[in-house]
């Protein structure tokens, strides 16, 4: 089961919470939510679901261009950020997700 | 008895009289600032330090600096009405304020709106990471960026991966300024600039400045070449056109590998894609078909020709600039911006030859190409709602030449990092993006120059979304903005302004316009160090410490703000209380934490500095836990450079320090991006924003054309005679943005200027008028805005041309110094869509005039 799908569909018994924090709390509605995923769920995968689920002013925030996300978007596990790659239920304990847009953007590290 | 090291110590700072941001050194005597000097330690100014700098004693000690919060009690808002201020305790005011921010949070976070002032860098962080955690779109500079980054910046950001260029001073040797003075007056970097200037004069390095002006840079110059305001991209496209098409001189080399100028372009002014990859095909000679452009395998590829591609005709977007710059002629060029198609022929020739396309040379043992050539624009070319053609017709030249970030070319602020040799931090450097063009390893603004955001429904006040190009829009303050909210069904209005240290009064446009726009605001906050025209439509005025009572861990950062460019070492120096704040003034960044504590948004607060402030491992803030802004500060030192480099070290040392590898001053040939020399991305983005804006808003394609052209600014269109003369304004280097005009020795070095605080008019114009020097005059805008100020007769101004130096002409009677003294250009500006570019939402700053005595 893709992780896609397994978030809209198919609990597997993962669950992970997702904070939406600054400027995609009034957009997504809420300040969090929890989601169900597999053990494969990325943070890519996880913004497509939210995407989906949450409308079109939540997925223009999220992504510049179709498949492509923000170059301002922040993803956090566990306060934490995470890449576009990462998996949300790494060995089977979920992380505490969190998104956060960031206007003034600088990069590097 | 108290040690002679405690009573009598120069402390190490940082200069808050600009966004130049020098290095400084504060001489306190018995709890006393006596003196300003530059700190000869930093790179960041070197020792030196411009008559701004040394005069901020005097900001730091103006009497009529605020010492208490301050509510007002007269509901009425309005240009010279009085607030009837009365003083509140901090507890009265914060409880006002996050009731008031706590109600807005919950409704709708957008109704929050934020300026700051461009003067003192370090609003930026605070204010952004408040923004972000509040969770409003809503944050602007008060004008700045309207007036001098919307194109300028972008462009810069597109070519360079950097805020802002300047020649390559040590190894430059011929220097072509469009509007801009890098090296000659205030702003980015402009002791460290000065100097390097100078020693490249010395060295013989050429410079030609294309100003409207003969001032601070081109007054140093080889050669001033008066121009027609706003005409700057006809007079680089004919020089393109000469280099390209009358010397036939390029770098194919560089063009072919480090540019889209192969990329093939359909009919439809498009990319021809691969149909698998969807990548940009090229024309590989060799093999005589088209591959892709990161094809390892191909041999050469074709700048020129045309070529079918499953059927349709493609030809190299090279091909496609030099068709089209072919008709953009030294004499059409003339008949536009007054520049003599002789003159334009003849710089033409001498930037390309300059250029030694071909060269090399080797430096710390590498080597590298060698363009000793630049192109520079900043504000004088870039302040016209045609910023964004002209900027890149100017850019054009120096990447048809291959002088991009190279040895003696056109370089960025400092694109690429790769740290302190112990920690390797700070550290970035640009990548290839979408379609191989370059995306910025570090960028300020909202969102980086490339990818752009595709357009959508604008959800924020300046209308950004929909033209994402713009970093703020002319909707912030216009006299449009009701109806083109109401055109856009914005689903909010601004309810709460919190605002730093800006007079947008005075810096963004007239300020009628402005004042009516602040009027509809329900609560504005305004951090301020005095009072001003701004603070009589404020409803609570903090009174904050100046950057001399002030900590911030980042005056300087990133460094493609404000870092000199070129070989050298890196410094990151901090800002620390040189003297103890006096009476209740609190730092505004302090303030901030504890606002945005109580309001509730500790978790969003943390992460985003966590986040932006690139706080790392054990120094990230746990979010639930409450730090002060100069712990946060504490941490971000500790991330960079290592525990016992935190901010007790950096109290006493003041700054860091370590040197440049050759790979990231001349970065360019060491990465592999591409820059687009023509931007097929507009197509789309034009198609996309139409469809959005329906027939709510309407602009004329040609703004949207891949190639760049001169677009005529509304003050070409002007058909009344009678309005004969441009009138612009310029950054004066003895004032900061309308700050320092209530400084009481830098007024008077402007009282003793010639030009500082007059209307400069060619000499020759204004005997043909009848005016003499020293006459009071006023000046007509054909919107009937008028301004008045004292004649000067000078042979430093184009004979179309009114010079005004920006942005004095206060009035508020809390400032006794700088009220009444010069004169207020931007009241003659209108803002509103029709002055504002429909493809980067800059404002139009030239304005045709005529003179009414």
């Amino acid at each position: 089961m893709s992780a896609s799908r397994g978030a809209d569909m198919a609990p597997t018994g993962r669950v992970v919470s997702v904070k939406f924090l600054g400027y995609l709390r009034r957009v997504a509605g809420h300040r969090e939510i929890r989601v169900a995923v597999d053990a494969d769920t990325t943070v890519d995968d996880l913004l497509q679901t939210l995407a989906r689920t949450h409308g079109d002013e939540f997925s223009q925030a999220v992504f510049r261009a179709p498949g492509e996300v923000h170059t301002h978007l922040r993803v956090f596990l566990d306060e934490e950020e995470a890449r576009m790659t990462d998996r949300v239920a790494p060995g089977g304990s979920p992380a505490e997700v969190a998104l956060l847009v960031v206007p003034g953007f600088e990069g590097g590290r | 008895m108290t040690p002679a090291t405690l009573t009598d110590r120069w402390i190490p700072s940082t200069c808050g009289l600009c966004y130049g941001t020098c290095s400084i050194l504060g001489h306190r005597k018995e709890g006393v600032l006596v003196k300003i000097e530059g700190n000869p330690e930093s790179a960041i100014g070197r020792g030196r330090l411009c008559g701004k700098g040394v005069s901020g004693i005097m900001t730091l000690y103006d009497p009529n600096r605020l010492d208490v919060p301050l509510q007002r009690t007269n509901p009425e808002k309005g240009k010279g009405v009085d607030p009837g201020w009365k003083a509140i305790t901090w507890e009265e005011a914060l409880d006002e304020i996050v009731s008031r921010l706590r109600n807005v949070h919950e409704d709708d976070p957008r109704k929050l709106f934020i300026q700051r002032t461009t003067t003192n860098t370090s609003s930026r962080a605070p204010l952004m990471l408040f923004a972000a955690a509040f969770g409003t779109p809503n944050s602007w500079a008060a004008g700045g960026g309207l007036h001098c980054g919307n194109g300028a910046h972008l462009i810069g950001g597109i070519y360079h991966a950097s805020w802002s260029l300047v020649p390559d001073f040590q190894h430059c040797k011929y220097a072509l300024y469009f509007g801009a003075s890098k090296g000659h007056g205030a702003g980015h970097v402009s002791c460290t600039n000065m100097q390097q200037a100078a020693d490249a004069r010395v060295r013989g390095m050429k410079l030609v400045v294309v100003d409207p002006m003969c001032n601070f840079a081109s007054a140093k110059s080889t050669e001033w070449v008066p121009i027609r305001p706003g005409t700057d991209a006809a007079m680089a496209l004919a020089m393109v056109h000469v280099i390209l098409d009358e010397l036939g001189v390029w770098d194919a080399e560089y063009l072919t590998a480090k540019t889209n100028a192969p990329y093939l372009i359909g009919p439809d002014r498009r990319y021809v894609r691969d149909p698998v990859s969807g990548k940009p095909l090229v024309w590989d000679i060799g093999r005589g078909r088209p591959v892709t452009y990161d094809d390892r395998e191909a041999s050469a590829l074709a700048l020129e020709g045309e070529y079918k591609v499953d059927g349709v005709s493609a030809r190299p977007a090279f091909a496609l600039l030099r068709e089209h710059v072919r008709p953009f002629t030294p004499e059409w060029a003339e008949g536009i911006s007054t520049v003599p198609a002789a003159t334009v022929r003849r710089l033409a020739g001498e930037f390309a030859r300059e250029a030694m396309v071909g060269s090399t040379i080797v430096l710390d043992g590498k080597r590298l190409p060698y363009r000793p050539v630049a192109a520079i624009y900043f504000r004088g070319a870039q302040g016209h709602k045609n910023s964004v053609y002209n900027c890149y017709a100017i850019e054009l030249l120096n990447q048809i030449v291959g002088a991009a970030d190279v040895v003696g070319g056109a370089l960025g602020f400092n694109p690429v990092c790769y740290g302190h040799p112990e920690t390797g931090k700070p550290w970035y450097e640009p990548k290839p993006g979408p379609d191989g063009l370059m995306v910025t390893g570090t960028w300020v603004a909202p969102h980086l120059p490339y990818p752009i955001p595709e357009p959508r429904q604008p959800d924020q006040m300046g209308l950004g979304g929909l033209f994402p190009l713009g970093m703020f829009g002319t909707t912030m303050a216009s006299s449009d903005q009701e109806d083109l909210w109401r055109r856009f069904d914005l689903p909010y209005r601004p309810e709460v302004m919190l605002n730093y240290g800006a007079n947008s009064l005075l810096s963004v446009g007239n300020s009628d316009t402005v004042a009516e726009t602040l009027k509809r605001i329900p609560f504005i906050v305004s951090f301020d160090l005095t009072l001003t025209e701004f603070s009589e439509f404020a409803d609570v005025v903090l009174p904050d410490t100046s950057y001399l009572e002030s900590y911030d861990s980042r005056p300087n950062v990133p460094f493609i703000f404000n870092h000199p460019a070129g070989p050298g070492e890196w410094s990151w120096p901090i800002r620390q209380p040189v003297v103890a704040p006096e009476g209740e003034r609190r730092q505004a960044a302090e303030v901030l934490v504890e606002i945005a504590d109580r309001v509730g948004i500790r978790e969003e607060w943390n992460a985003a500095a966590n986040t932006h402030l690139r706080l790392d491992g054990k120094h990230r803030l746990d979010w639930k836990t409450r730090y002060t802004y100069e712990e946060i500060c504490d941490r971000e030192l500790k991330s960079h450079f290592g525990d016992e480099r935190g901010l007790a070290w950096f109290k006493e040392h003041g700054v860091i320090s370590w040197p440049k590898r050759v790979e990231e001053i001349y970065w360019r040939p060491f990465l592999d991006v591409r820059v687009p020399i023509y931007w097929e991305f507009l197509v789309d983005l034009n198609a996309k924003a139409r469809v959005i804006a329906g027939d709510r808003l309407t602009w004329d394609e040609v703004w949207y054309d891949p190639l760049p052209r001169w677009l005529p600014c509304p003050s070409h269109e002007v058909a009344d005679p009678s309005f004969d003369l441009w009138g612009f304004y310029y950054r004066d280097t003895l004032h900061t943005n309308s700050f320092t005009n209530e400084n009481p020795w830098l007024d008077e070095a402007a009282r003793l200027d010639p030009y500082s605080y007059t209307i400069a008019i060619n000499a020759a114009t204004g005997h043909r008028k009848g005016l003499r020097n020293g006459q009071e005059v006023w000046l007509e805008s054909p919107h009937g805005r008028r301004v008045r100020g004292r004649v000067r007769l000078t042979e430093t101004v184009h004979p179309e041309g009114v010079g005004i130096g920006g942005c004095a002409g206060h009035w508020a009677k809390t400032l006794p110094i700088a009220a009444g003294k010069g004169v207020m250009f931007n009241d003659l500006l209108e803002v509103d869509w029709q002055h504002g570019s429909p493809v980067n939402l800059n404002l139009d700053t030239c304005v045709k005039l005529r003179i009414v005595p």
